[in-house]
């Protein structure tokens, strides 16, 4: 049986296999973000993070990083915006 | 609730994010507290893989804190003696709250506190759980003793109370028609005859015997004529009692050595100790045990031995004197009127024979 996420993909003809990269935004007071590569900058009002071959970065207030593994990292704080760039 | 270790380590946040998340080590809390401090979090299972990262890129570190449960172990693994003493105090504790340890009785006069002993021991043991005590059953097996007339049991606590209302004595029922006479139970000189019924055949100031006849059960009639009744009344006497003692220069004493040995053993223990000594002394006591909240008794021997000392008879006269006058005093059955008390003294051979005398008035027929 499809879960709710994979039945989505396949109506707007994506494959599930092109997203090893998720980015998750809680409420605007958590981002959970999985497939990440390594943090690249750390402050509590930016955080910058290489998902995949793009620079994720989060601004906001009093961000801090809550939990990382390997694969995932979350980070909590006031979120104002998420910013995608090319990796330099 | 998960509980962490906290460290401490050389490096900025996001340096230490990376080399964390490259060897697999899940971090948690990551601050940095200054521009070349990272604070962070780690579970057990993960202390040791942080601390050979940090080691192998060559970071100091420091452990602010480790509440893991490894930690706490590794703490506490040489005070398990402690940890299991707790434990077998605890299960002793709760094990001895559920049994009933000793009994009490009360109420009894005529009834004997081993006859009801005997009774409970024939129906279980003590001490014992006190699921197994059924109180309705022993109460039916009290109550069929002889004399008992109705009993109540209680358990509180440790112990089982056990009230006893004994029967009562059944009234004397006298026939007056049937032919007894009454006697002197003592060698005696008659001070007062009350006569109720028969024929008194003493009078105050005879002289009678032990086993004399005092009122015989016969009555004259008016006409002459002679019948047998029960003799009742009573005859009150003056009667001598005497104590002889004999003292001898001197005296066979025991006297303590100054070995002992201790015993201890259950209260309710019917094992009996025997004296590791030929000559003894034996004292017996309850303590409670120093280590559980028992009892117990405690026989203690002491050695003798005997010892032969000098005795003068006139520097203890006056305390033989008062002691054998007790004795004798002891002797004097209820309700009898003391008159008067004196002593004899005489020496023979250097022995002293001691002579205490006693002179009451009582009822002589008993």
């Amino acid at each position: 049986m499809k879960g709710f996420f994979e039945e989505t993909l396949e109506r707007v003809g994506l494959a599930l296999s092109d997203f090893g990269e998720k980015i998750t935004l809680f409420c605007f007071c958590g981002v959970h973000i999985e497939g990440h590569k390594g943090l690249v900058e750390y402050s509590e009002e930016c955080v910058t993070v290489r998902v995949g071959k793009k620079h994720v970065t989060v601004k906001g207030e009093k961000l801090a990083v809550k939990e990382v593994t390997k694969e995932e990292l979350f980070i909590k704080g006031k979120i104002c915006g998420l910013e995608v760039c090319d990796d330099k | 609730m998960i509980s962490k270790a906290i460290y401490e380590a050389e490096g900025t946040t996001a340096y230490i994010v990376n080399i964390m998340s490259i060897n697999n080590v899940q971090i948690y809390d990551v601050v940095q507290v200054s521009p070349e401090t990272c604070r962070f979090s780690v579970t057990g299972k993960y202390t040791a893989a942080a601390e050979k990262v940090m080691a192998r890129y060559d970071k100091k570190f420091t452990k602010i804190k480790d509440s893991t449960f490894e930690n706490f172990m590794k703490k506490n693994i040489t005070r398990f003696g402690l940890y299991i003493g707790i434990i077998l105090v605890t299960v002793l504790a709760i094990a001895w709250s559920r049994m009933v340890t000793e009994v009490r009785i009360s109420g009894t006069e005529t009834v004997s506190e081993q006859e009801i002993m005997k009774t409970i021991e024939e129906y279980t043991d003590v001490p014992t759980a006190k699921k197994d005590i059924d109180l309705d059953e022993l109460e039916k097996r009290i109550i069929d003793i002889k004399g008992v007339s109705n009993v109540s049991l209680e358990i509180k606590g440790n112990i089982i109370f056990i009230d006893i209302l004994e029967e009562l004595n059944p009234s004397e029922i006298v026939d007056y028609n049937e032919k007894k006479e009454i006697t002197s139970k003592y060698d005696a000189v008659v001070t007062k005859v009350v006569l109720y019924s028969g024929t008194a055949v003493v009078k105050e100031g005879d002289t009678v015997l032990k086993g004399d006849l005092l009122i015989e059960p016969k009555k004259v009639m008016p006409d002459g004529t002679v019948t047998d009744i029960r003799a009742t009344g009573d005859v009150y006497g003056r009667v001598w009692l005497s104590k002889e003692c004999v003292f001898t220069p001197t005296i066979i004493e025991s006297v303590r050595t100054g070995k002992s040995k201790t015993y201890l053993i259950g209260l309710n223990s019917d094992a009996e100790i025997k004296s590791p000594y030929k000559n003894y002394e034996k004292e017996e006591s309850e303590i409670i045990s120093p280590f559980f909240p028992i009892k117990l008794k405690k026989i203690t021997f002491y050695e003798t031995k005997e010892k032969e000392r000098e005795f003068d008879y006139s520097e203890e006269r006056e305390n033989i004197i008062k002691e054998k006058t007790k004795e004798l005093e002891s002797e004097i059955p209820e309700g009898a009127e003391k008159i008067r008390t004196w002593t004899s003294e005489k020496t023979v051979d250097k022995n002293v024979v001691l002579v205490i005398y006693y002179e009451i008035v009582l009822k002589i027929n008993g």
